[in-house]
């Protein structure tokens, strides 16, 4: 049960004096949800009240009434808010945990060893093992967004190609970090778990998806400015549903491009140092 | 039957040095619970204390001015911009500038002083809606003070009924005290399912299970010897978030701990039978790492913990019930706010327990096939 409604017994009489009072009592277990059982409930007698007002069965409205509209997603469709969330988390996901394996395998194999021996460069070697995971994630961006627009049926205002540019700048991040990891760790189980900490937890709680980034205290708020993955949430949100908004793509890509830049080369030279 | 026990209680202290004694995997197991419970618990909250808005007041009167006023006097509703013309809401939603749009019409005090009341218009940035529906409500809540004041000094008659809504179990709905009960399941079940997945599969990947099977152990002893270390780490890690739900946030424990650790125990049991039911159909820990995040993923979003379950599409909630996260975080969260007792829980304990021997005997039927 999620909530108990309680009506006095001389009810009626006291609505005609305009004193009336009705009881409600939420189940606080989950505050959301109660939440939103106490608005349910104050917007049904809110309604219940101005009809009675329009009857002539009471006294008049409020002073002044609210009217609140939702710009972007009128008919409060939670999908809506879910789905560029859900996207992050497969990119990352994808982008990072895969990677992470797949070069500390090769570390805790020491076939690292054995390639370096072989005339293919550390770019190359690089490049071979990071390229099939970043055509991986793109095939899983297509899906997404094929499923956010034909089952989710979000609609995607902005344009694809600007996704597909924010999208492949994400991927690459993810790749480094996977890379980072791995190359620092060189150990698969450790690598996993240190991955999904580094990268999925806070892309799922701190990334503004859920929750609102302003409202978080100072210092988490400054830790989420280093996390690529708040600037690819307003991204994605802003795109999805609101159009080519410039002025939100242009400083996110921006900070995307430069962590790319910074992690490609943090990779690279990382790679160097270890084989050399 | 001696013989069995000490044979697995072998296996289990063979396995905890293998996973504890590197000091980057211990390291790994022990500290991120405690630290994400902590970071996390700050920043999950639907509560919101800064909100950005701007005001369009077309009025300019004392009564818009009052209006706006207890906006800006809540200590909640920050006023970044004061509109002179509508076509400027548009530019300042798109740009995240604002969340919010409070617009006051012309003639607001004239129709408020003749009784027939005023519209106030409230426009939110929607692309978090969950966002937006909690900052408009709180507008709502401060426009109901305006009318009361209002009201009282000019001869409004009171609204015919008002709602006096009270929480139990959580009296301020704080989202503090439901979401950090509900991560000690969440955090517990992303490492242990992954660290048991991956603990048979790196054995594979290393050849060292095929030396684990020539040993007199039986399949049964070499999967209760792989069971209960993780068992152990995930009983630790639950001790630790549940540490700082009590001592760093201060969130009062209202059941028993005999009676939350029996959920989790066998919600762990649950957790971990899923891992080893992965790591026997992987191959290699790459493949094992792909089984458990397809796993984790609708797991965690799926679980009750952000989004309740009963607005979940029909469908969806029908697919939540082979989720044991769910059980688990419901448990967590009616023990400890609660003080539910275990005759209250069966409803939880018995899907957990039948996901734990469903997943524990097929991982069991496939070791002892598969090593034939």
């Amino acid at each position: 049960m999620d909530g108990i409604v309680r009506i006095p017994a001389d009810f009626s009489r006291r609505v005609a004096a305009g004193d009336a009072v009705v009881q409600l009592i939420v189940h606080g277990g989950d505050a959301n949800r109660a939440r939103i059982t106490e608005g349910y409930v104050q917007g049904i007698v809110g309604v219940w009240a101005a009809r009675l007002a329009a009857e002539g069965l009471a006294g008049p409205a409020q002073p002044v009434n609210v009217q609140s509209r939702l710009w972007f997603n009128e008919a409060n469709d939670s999908s809506y808010f879910l789905v560029p969330g859900l996207v992050v988390l497969v990119m990352t996901l994808i982008g990072g945990l895969l990677t992470a394996m797949v070069m500390a395998r090769e570390w805790e194999r020491g076939t690292l060893e054995s390639l370096m021996v072989t005339p293919v460069r550390s770019d190359e070697i690089l490049l071979g093992k990071t390229l099939p995971y970043f055509v991986l994630a793109l095939f899983g961006f297509a899906l997404c967004v094929l499923s956010a627009k034909f089952l989710f049926h979000v609609p995607l205002r902005g344009s694809i190609w600007v996704l597909l540019g924010a999208s492949m700048l994400y991927v690459l991040i993810a790749l480094g970090i996977g890379l980072l990891i791995s190359s620092w760790v060189k150990n698969q189980l450790v690598a996993s778990q240190l991955t999904m900490l580094v990268t999925f937890m806070p892309a799922f709680m701190l990334s503004g998806f859920l929750f609102d980034l302003r409202s978080m205290p100072a210092v988490v708020r400054w830790i989420t400015y280093a996390l690529p993955a708040r600037y690819y949430v307003a991204l994605l949100q802003s795109v999805f549903l609101a159009g080519n908004v410039w002025s939100v793509i242009a400083p996110n890509t921006l900070v995307l491009a430069a962590m790319a830049a910074a992690l490609a080369f943090g990779s690279h030279a990382v790679m160097r140092k270890r084989l050399d | 039957m001696l013989g069995t026990l000490l044979r697995i209680l072998a296996l289990t202290r063979k396995e905890l040095l293998a996973v504890l004694k590197d000091p980057r995997s211990r390291m790994s197991l022990l500290i991120p619970p405690v630290v994400q419970a902590l970071i996390f618990g700050y920043a999950a909250t639907y509560d919101l204390n800064h909100v950005t808005y701007a005001a369009l007041d077309r009025d300019h009167t004392a009564a818009s001015r009052q209006l706006l006023a207890g906006l800006d006097g809540s200590g909640v509703f920050e006023r970044v911009a004061d509109l002179q013309r509508a076509s400027d809401v548009e530019s300042l939603i798109d740009s995240r500038g604002a969340l919010l749009i409070v617009q006051i019409d012309e003639q607001f005090e004239r129709r408020l002083l003749s009784g027939r009341g005023a519209d106030v218009q409230l426009i939110a940035d929607g692309r978090n809606s969950n966002t937006a529906g909690t900052a408009a409500s709180y507008v709502s809540s401060i426009v109901q003070q305006f009318n009361a004041a209002w009201g009282r000094d000019h001869g409004y008659a009171p609204p015919p009924v008002q709602v006096v809504a009270r929480a139990w179990y959580n009296p301020n709905l704080e989202t503090r005290w439901f979401m950090i009960p509900g991560m000690i399941g969440t955090l517990t079940l992303i490492q242990t399912m992954m660290l048991t997945a991956m603990s048979v599969a790196r054995e594979r990947e290393q050849g060292t299970f095929d030396q684990l099977l020539v040993t007199p152990f039986r399949p049964f002893e070499i999967m209760a010897g792989k069971a209960l270390p993780s068992l152990v780490v995930g009983t630790i890690q639950a001790g630790g978030v549940l540490l700082v739900a009590q001592l760093w946030f201060r969130i009062p424990f209202a059941g028993s701990y005999l009676t939350l650790y029996a959920g989790l125990l066998l919600f762990l049991l649950a957790a971990v039978g899923i891992g080893l039911l992965l790591s026997a159909v992987a191959a290699t820990m790459q493949q094992a790492m792909l089984y458990s995040m397809l796993l984790i993923m609708p797991f965690s979003l799926l679980s009750g913990l952000t989004t309740p379950i009963s607005s979940m599409p029909r469908a969806v909630q029908f697919l939540t019930s082979i989720n044991p996260l769910r059980y688990a975080i419901d448990i967590t969260r009616r023990v400890y706010l609660e003080g539910a007792g275990l005759d209250l829980l069966v409803s939880d304990l018995w899907p957990l327990a039948l996901i734990a021997a469903l997943t524990l005997a097929a991982a069991s039927w496939m070791f002892s096939h598969r090593m034939q």
